[in-house]
């Protein structure tokens, strides 16, 4: 369910672009930074969200 | 979940200002042109250490008054984390430097400030290792902490604002805000700052938890 979860947040703007292709041509390419810059987001907010967990389940076993 | 708000809060609040601060008019500045927005990205990150070291001094006084040693432990995590944002702020600002006032690094007050703020930070951290017993580690290091601080204020806010300087703001005017940040910026700016300060109270939070286990 999680990889899932993890799978659709990379994949559901994926398919957004893909249907706005106009949009990621236009004003100088600039969403295609705003796409790369979104993905090491999302990237680093997932990192952080798994840190949480590992360190809140270590802490409930002990 | 307890506690879960804040975080989503904070990276909602720094995913809008990574997008939006792309796309937002932006005044038309000499010089700077398109780098004004890196206000956003870079300014915020030194928001974000001056918010996380302020929490630290906090904490460090608490701990004096209360003798808990938690408060140390919050102390040092929340240190540890503006230590990152100074980092990060500093490197951004050499870039941003480099390709606005030609250089990497400046003579600019504010720029030596910060380097020796980030030096006595760095003393701060050598001298909690130095001590082995907990308790005295703690003392010693609060107390520091409040005289770290302070140097951090006079280093990087009032002395800069005395001499004359590269960075807005500074060398006798009013302040960032009277003609350099106008509304545009603003909404990009201020949410920024408010993201990355929760999602720095987040790292930090993170590094306490895991100072508790490992203890």
């Amino acid at each position: 369910m999680r990889k899932l979860t993890t799978l659709l947040a990379f994949a559901l703007p994926a398919m957004g672009w893909a249907q706005q292709e106009n949009t990621m041509y236009s004003e100088g390419k600039i969403y295609v930074v705003i796409a790369v810059i979104g993905i090491i987001f999302v990237g680093l907010a997932a990192y952080l969200f798994q840190l949480d967990r590992k360190i809140t389940k270590i802490e409930n076993e002990k | 979940m307890k506690g879960r708000i804040y975080k989503i809060l904070g990276l909602v609040l720094v995913a809008y200002s990574l997008v939006y601060g792309l796309l937002t008019e932006i005044p038309d500045l000499p010089i700077i042109e398109q780098s004004i927005r890196n206000l956003f990205y870079h300014v915020s990150m030194w928001f974000a250490m001056v918010a996380m070291m302020a929490a630290s001094f906090w904490n460090a006084i608490r701990f004096l008054g209360t003798d808990s040693l938690s408060k140390d432990t919050r102390s040092i995590s929340l240190a540890e984390t503006g230590m990152f944002f100074s980092f990060m702020g500093l490197f951004t600002g050499m870039v941003w430097a480099k390709f606005t006032w030609g250089a990497w690094w400046t003579n600019d007050p504010k720029l030596n400030g910060t380097a020796i703020t980030i030096l006595i930070y760095l003393a701060y951290f050598v001298l909690r290792n130095s001590i082995d017993d907990e308790r005295k580690r703690a003392r010693v290091a609060a107390v520091y902490n409040i005289f770290a601080f302070v140097m951090m204020i006079v280093f990087i806010g009032i002395l800069p604002r005395m001499t004359d300087s590269l960075h807005p703001g500074n060398g006798g005017n009013p302040g960032f805000n009277s003609y350099d940040l106008d509304n545009r910026l603003r909404a990009v700016f201020y949410p920024a700052v408010l993201g990355w300060i929760l999602v720095g109270t987040w790292i930090a939070s993170l590094r306490y938890r895991l100072r508790v286990l490992q203890s």
